[in-house]
């Protein structure tokens, strides 16, 4: 068979190594205004956050291009603006509003996203929720 | 072929996000009588609870309806 009759396949190249990288930002603590109580509307509590952000893993990260990681100085920030933003009455639509902001960055594949209280109710050591929200 | 011939199809949309969601009671402690022994039957003892509960990932938490979320203090009146 002459060469030039020959279809030539290139196989994609398999990638050597299996790879994920996650941002963690643990115990992040703030005291703010939360809660449908009267005496929560009147007080600040303490609510305590630990986020897990998993990251675009095709994404080297490039100490010229902060881009190209997920930075967890600007993740706090988010969260503690939002946090402050208003007066939620649920854990879950403060966590709503924390998704909705972070996805924007293309680059964050998924959340994990606790958020607790850890002194609304006595014989606790807290309560709260955890979302995972994850693109498809 | 004419448009009034056409059956439209819908495709369902495709959800963007996987989603799961779960309210978390961590190390409740109550003071009770519990346990087959005679002396836990004289005596109260610490019992401590852990308690994780799915929700239904489809409910979107709403401020004006508190059925769209699990309550954690609701829970605490069965004890």
């Amino acid at each position: 068979m002459k060469k030039k009759n020959l279809n030539i396949i290139n196989f994609k190249k398999k990638d050597e190594y299996s790879y994920r990288r996650k941002v963690i930002i643990k115990d992040l603590i703030f005291n703010t205004f939360i809660g449908l109580h009267e005496f929560e509307k009147n007080r600040k509590q303490i609510i305590k956050f630990n986020i897990e952000i998993y990251t675009n893993n095709k994404l080297q990260p490039d100490e010229q291009d902060l881009n190209s990681i997920i930075n967890y100085e600007d993740v706090i920030n988010k969260i503690e603006t939002i946090t402050n933003k208003k007066h939620y009455l649920l854990l879950e639509t403060l966590a709503e509003d924390i998704f909705s902001n972070l996805f924007e960055n293309k680059n964050i594949i998924s959340i994990k996203l606790k958020i607790e209280k850890p002194e609304i109710i006595k014989n606790t050591s807290s309560v709260g929720i955890e979302v995972v929200k994850k693109r498809k | 072929m004419k448009k009034k011939n056409l059956n439209i199809i819908n495709f369902k949309k495709k959800d963007e996000y996987s989603y799961r969601r779960k309210v978390i009671i961590k190390d409740l402690i109550f003071n009770t009588f519990i346990g087959l022994h005679d002396f836990e039957k004289n005596k109260k003892q610490n019992i401590k609870f852990n308690i994780e509960i799915h929700t239904n990932n489809k409910l979107q938490p709403n401020e004006r309806d508190l059925n769209s979320i699990k309550n954690e203090e609701k829970k605490f009146k069965y004890y």
